[in-house]
C-alpha cells in the first residue's frame, strides 16, 4: 500500500465513522432487540394500525405536492426560458426567497395569516370560510409546493435552455403548429428531466421537518419526519419504532434515488451543442403576455408576500387580540429578544457558534475529501464520494437520529452525547455535500495542465497546491462556507433532536416561542433570521461575481 | 541537453500506446514528433518531462539517468529542470503575467535580478508592456507568447512543446512558427515539439520522428523523411503521395504532362476533376484503383484520358 492509498484508507474510515456508522445504528436498532436479531417488532411497527396509515399519509403527501409544484413550475420555467420575459434575470434572484426562506418560518406566516381572527380575517373577513379550508392536507400540500417549487422550475428552465430552438425551428419549417411541436419535439426531450426533477421533489417533500412539524402538527397530519421525532423524543421514548421507520423512510429515498440514477441514464438526451445551438426567445402575443405577468404576480404574492408579510406583521403587533389597527404597531417585540431575558441573546450566539464552526469544519473537511478522492484509484474516488455524498440523499431527520443512537452508544469511548459538539458534529455531517460539491466543480474547472505546469517549473507537490491549486479552488471553498454557514444557522432539525438541555437555537427559540404565546418575540427572530439569511447571500454572490475572472 | 529514450513501454489499461520504443534526440537539435492522434507521441513527451511514468525503460537527461525502471529511478518532474510549453498555454488565472513567468524562478530559488529576468524573458516575446496584465485580459497569441515566455525564463536546457500552435487561428499559427524557432536555437536549447501538422513539423524541425502505433516509422531529417519516406505510414503522413501501386509512389510536383527525358515513365489517367487554386490548378484523376492529385499551368477537361510522365528516378519504392 503506497502513501496516497493509506491516506484515502484512513478518510474512508473517518467518513464511515461519521456517516455510516450512525446509519447502521439505526438499522441495528429496528432489528436487535435485547441482543437477537428480530425482524419481528420492526414488522409490527410498520404494519401497526395507525403507522401504516402515516406510511399512506407520507407518500400522498409527497404525490399531492409533486403534482400541484409542476403545476407552479413548469410554466414558470417556460416563461423564464423561452419567451421574451426570460431576459429579467433578477427573477432569478426573487425566486430563490422562497426557497431561502426556512420552512417552518413560512408555515408559521401562513398559520397567523389563516388561522381564526388571523390576518387574513382582519383584512377580508367575507374570507373566513377559507381558514377551514386551508387547515387540511389542502393547505399543507400547498405551502409545501410554494417552497419546493423554485427547485423544479431551476431544473426544467436549464432543461429547457438546452433544447436549441433550431430543434422546435426545424419543425415549424415542415409545417407542425406550435401545438404539435410542443407536444411532438419539446416535450419528449423533457420527459426525463421532469421525471428527475419529480422524483427529487417528491424525496424532498417526503424528507421535511420543517412544515409537518408546525402547520402539520396544528391539523394532525402525522409523515415520517414527524413520527420518527415523536418516537424518540416524547414520553414513552421508543427509539426502535424510530428506528424502525426511520429504517423504511431510508428504503424508499435510496429506492427513488436508483430510480433516478436509471432514468438518467436512460431517458436524458445528449444534445449537441455548438454553433446555432441558440434558444431564441419567443415574443408572446399581448394576451398571452399579460397571462404570463399575472400568474408570475399570483405565485410571487402566494409563495412570498403572504408568509413574509404576516411574519413581519406579526413581529411589529404589540397585542395581537387587537389585531392590524394604528396605535398597536411596536418595536418592542425585538428590544424583548434582547433584554427580556437572556434566552433570545444566547439562541443567537449559539446559532452563530454553531453556524461558523460547522462552516469552518465543513469547509475543510470537504475540501480534503474532494482533494483525496482525486488522486486515488477509481474505485476509492467513488467510495469516498459515494459516502461523502450520502447526507444529501437522505432525509437530515434520519442522520441525525443514527447520530443520536450511534454516539449514545459509545459515549464511554468518545463522551460528547449530550454536549454541544455533538451538534456541531451532526451539522458538519449534514452539510458535508455543499463543500464537496462546489470544491468539486471548482476542479473541474482547472486545466489538469495548470497542476503539471507547475510541477514542471520546479514545484513540489506540496508547494504547486498551495499556489496554485488552492487560490483556484478558493472561490468553491468559499461557497461552501458561506452556504453551510446560512443553512446551519437556521438549521431546525438537529437542535430539536439532540440540544443539550436547555441550548436554544434561533429555530427552536422560535418554535418555542411561536408553540408558548409569545408569537411577537418568536417573529421578530424570524424576521432577524431571515435578514441574516438574505444579507449573508447576498454578500456570498456578491464575493463570487467579485471573483469571477 | 541530450535525450535518450531506452526500450520504453507503457500501456493505459490494455491498450500498449508506447511499443518498446528507442530515440536519441542530439543536444541542441529541433526534433519534432510527428504522428496523428493517438499515436503516442504526447504521452512519449510527458515521459520525458516526468508528467507520466514509463511501465518499463530508461530515461537519460544530459547523461543523468531520470527514470529508470531496472534501478528504480524515478525523479519527478520538478527536479528535471526542462521547459514545457502547453497546448492550452496553462496560464494560471489568478496570477498576473510576471508572477506567471516569475513562479519558475521563485521555486528553483533563482530569485538574484527576477525582476529583470522576467522582463528579459516578456521582452523577448514582445510582451514587456503587459506585465502587470492578468491572463484573461490578453489574446490567444498573447498568451501563448507569455508560456514561451514562462518556459525560457528559467533558462532550461530542454524545451518540451506539446502541439504549441494549435489553438492559434492559422495566419498567427505562421506567424509563431518563425518567432518561436528563433526563440529557441538563438539560446541553443534543445527543443522537442509534438504536432500532428506535417507542415509545421517540416518547416521548424531539424530532424523529424514520424510516430505510428506507440513506435517511429522513421526518425531523419525532413528531406530525407520527404525523399525517401521508410514505410508506407511515412510516405503518405508526410507530404503528398501518389500511388502506382502498392509499393511505388511519386511525389505530385514530379509528374509533367509532357515527355522531356528518356528517363521517363508514362502512365495514362483520367481526369475526374480540375480544382483552381489561384496560382495553378489541381487536377485530381483516376490510375486504376488509385486516385491522384497533380499540378497543372491550365484546366483539363473532365474524363479525357492523358498520359502522364515521371522520371524513373523519382519514383519511389516502398518496402512494406
Amino acid at each position: 500500500m503506497n502513501g496516497k492509498k493509506t491516506i484515502a484508507f484512513l478518510l474512508i474510515t473517518a467518513l464511515v465513522f461519521l456517516i455510516i456508522c450512525p446509519l447502521l445504528s439505526i438499522f441495528a436498532e429496528a432489528v436487535f432487540q435485547n441482543g437477537r436479531f428480530s425482524l419481528s417488532s420492526a414488522i409490527a411497527t410498520i404494519t401497526e394500525n395507525e403507522n401504516a396509515k402515516m406510511i399512506g399519509s407520507s407518500l400522498l403527501l409527497g404525490i399531492l405536492v409533486v403534482i400541484v409544484s409542476s403545476a407552479i413550475a413548469l410554466p414558470l420555467a417556460y416563461i423564464f426560458s423561452r419567451t421574451s420575459l426570460a431576459r429579467y434575470h433578477f427573477f432569478d434572484i426573487i425566486f430563490m426567497i422562497p426557497f431561502m426562506t426556512p420552512p417552518y418560518i413560512a408555515s408559521m406566516g401562513w398559520i397567523l395569516f389563516m388561522q381564526k381572527r388571523g390576518l387574513m380575517q382582519q383584512l377580508f373577513p367575507d374570507l373566513a370560510f377559507i381558514s377551514d379550508w386551508f387547515f387540511s392536507l389542502a393547505g399543507l400540500v400547498l405551502v409545501m409546493s410554494f417552497h419546493v417549487f423554485p427547485f423544479m422550475m431551476t431544473m426544467m428552465k436549464n432543461a429547457m435552455l438546452s433544447v436549441p430552438s433550431s430543434l422546435d425551428e426545424a419543425g415549424a419549417v415542415l409545417g407542425a403548429p406550435f401545438r404539435v411541436r410542443i407536444r411532438k419535439l419539446f416535450m419528449p426531450l423533457l420527459t426525463g428531466n421532469y421525471a428527475i426533477g419529480a422524483l427529487l421533489v417528491f424525496v424532498k417533500t417526503i424528507s421535511e421537518y420543517g412544515t409537518p412539524s408546525t402547520l402539520g402538527r396544528r391539523i394532525g397530519f402525522s409523515v415520517f419526519t414527524t413520527d420518527i421525532h415523536r418516537y424518540a423524543t416524547v414520553a414513552p421514548i421508543e427509539f426502535g419504532k424510530s428506528a424502525s421507520l426511520a429504517s423504511v423512510l431510508v428504503g424508499i429515498c435510496l429506492m427513488i434515488w436508483l430510480l433516478q440514477n436509471y432514468i438518467t441514464m436512460r431517458r436524458t438526451y445528449s444534445l449537441v451543442g455548438g454553433k446555432g445551438s441558440a434558444v431564441r426567445y419567443r415574443k408572446l402575443s399581448r394576451p398571452a403576455l399579460v397571462a404570463a405577468i399575472a400568474f408570475i404576480a399570483i405565485v410571487v404574492f402566494f409563495s412570498m408576500l403572504i408568509p413574509l408579510f404576516s411574519v413581519t406583521i406579526s413581529s411589529l403587533i404589540k397585542l395581537r387580540g387587537y389585531g392590524m389597527r394604528s396605535g398597536n404597531y411596536t418595536t418592542a417585540n425585538y428590544i424583548k429578544v434582547f433584554t427580556e431575558d437572556t434566552q433570545g441573546i444566547n439562541a443567537l450566539l449559539v446559532s452563530i457558534f454553531l453556524a461558523v464552526s460547522s462552516a469552518t469544519i465543513a469547509a475543510m473537511l470537504g475540501t480534503i475529501v474532494v482533494t483525496i478522492s482525486r488522486n486515488c484509484g477509481k474505485k476509492m474516488k467513488k467510495t469516498i464520494e459515494g459516502i461523502a455524498l450520502l447526507p444529501e440523499m437522505l432525509p437530515s431527520i434520519v442522520l441525525v437520529l443514527g447520530i443520536m443512537l450511534f454516539y449514545n452508544s459509545i459515549y464511554k469511548a468518545i463522551p460528547i452525547y449530550g454536549t454541544i459538539w455533538i451538534m456541531v458534529l451532526s451539522y458538519v455531517v449534514l452539510f458535508l455535500p455543499y463543500t464537496v460539491q462546489y470544491v468539486t466543480s471548482s476542479y473541474s474547472q482547472i486545466s489538469p495542465s495548470l497542476v503539471a505546469a507547475g510541477r514542471i517549473s520546479g514545484g513540489s507537490p506540496s508547494y504547486v497546491f498551495l499556489h496554485i491549486t488552492l487560490p483556484l479552488i478558493s472561490r468553491g471553498i468559499m461557497s461552501g462556507w458561506m452556504m453551510t454557514f446560512i443553512i446551519a444557522f437556521r438549521e431546525l432539525v438537529t437542535p430539536s433532536l439532540i440540544a443539550p438541555t436547555n441550548t436554544l437555537t434561533v429555530s427552536t427559540y422560535i418554535n418555542r416561542q411561536f408553540e408558548q404565546g409569545s408569537v411577537g418575540k418568536g417573529m421578530a427572530m424570524a424576521v432577524i433570521c431571515i435578514l441574516f439569511s438574505t444579507v449573508s447571500l447576498l454578500i456570498l454572490n456578491k464575493a463570487i461575481l467579485r471573483e469571477k475572472r | 541537453m541530450e535525450i535518450r529514450l531506452q526500450n520504453i513501454t507503457k500501456s493505459f489499461g490494455s491498450k500498449k500506446v508506447i511499443d518498446n520504443l528507442t530515440i536519441d534526440i542530439p543536444s541542441g537539435s529541433f526534433t519534432t514528433l510527428l504522428g496523428p492522434s493517438g499515436c503516442g507521441k504526447t504521452t512519449l513527451l510527458r515521459m520525458i518531462t516526468g508528467l507520466e511514468t514509463p511501465d518499463s525503460g530508461r530515461i537519460m537527461l544530459g547523461g543523468k539517468c531520470v527514470f529508470s525502471s531496472d534501478e528504480g529511478i524515478s525523479i519527478p518532474p520538478e527536479k528535471r529542470g526542462l521547459g514545457f510549453v502547453f497546448q492550452d498555454f496553462a496560464l494560471w488565472p489568478h496570477m498576473k503575467v510576471k508572477d506567471n513567468v516569475a513562479f519558475g524562478l521563485k521555486v528553483q530559488k533563482k530569485t538574484d535580478d527576477l525582476e529583470s529576468k522576467v522582463r528579459n524573458a516578456l521582452r523577448a516575446v514582445q510582451l514587456e508592456d503587459y506585465i502587470d496584465s492578468y491572463p484573461s485580459e490578453l489574446s490567444g497569441g498573447q498568451q501563448q507568447r507569455v508560456s514561451f515566455a514562462r518556459a525560457i525564463v528559467t533558462e532550461p536546457e530542454c524545451i518540451l512543446f506539446d502541439e504549441p500552435l494549435s489553438a492559434l487561428d492559422a495566419l498567427l499559427r505562421e506567424e509563431m512558427r518563425s518567432e518561436l524557432k528563433a526563440l529557441v536555437s538563438q539560446r541553443g536549447i534543445t527543443s522537442v515539439f509534438v504536432t500532428h501538422d506535417q507542415t509545421e513539423a517540416m518547416s521548424m524541425s531539424d530532424m523529424i520522428a514520424v510516430m505510428s502505433r506507440g513506435k517511429i516509422e522513421q526518425y531523419a531529417s525532413p528531406e530525407e523523411i520527404y525523399s525517401n519516406p521508410a514505410s508506407e505510414f511515412a510516405a503518405r503522413f508526410v507530404g503528398s503521395s501518389d500511388w502506382i501501386d502498392d509499393n511505388r509512389m511519386f511525389r505530385p510536383e514530379n509528374a509533367k504532362l509532357e515527355r522531356n527525358s528518356s528517363d521517363d515513365e508514362s502512365f495514362t489517367a483520367t481526369v475526374i476533376g480540375s480544382e483552381y487554386l489561384g496560382s495553378s490548378y489541381r487536377i485530381l484523376m483516376q490510375y486504376g484503383n488509385e486516385k491522384w492529385v497533380i499540378g497543372s499551368e491550365k484546366r483539363i477537361e473532365t474524363g479525357t484520358a492523358i498520359p502522364i510522365y515521371i522520371n524513373r528516378n523519382s519514383i519511389l519504392r516502398i518496402d512494406n
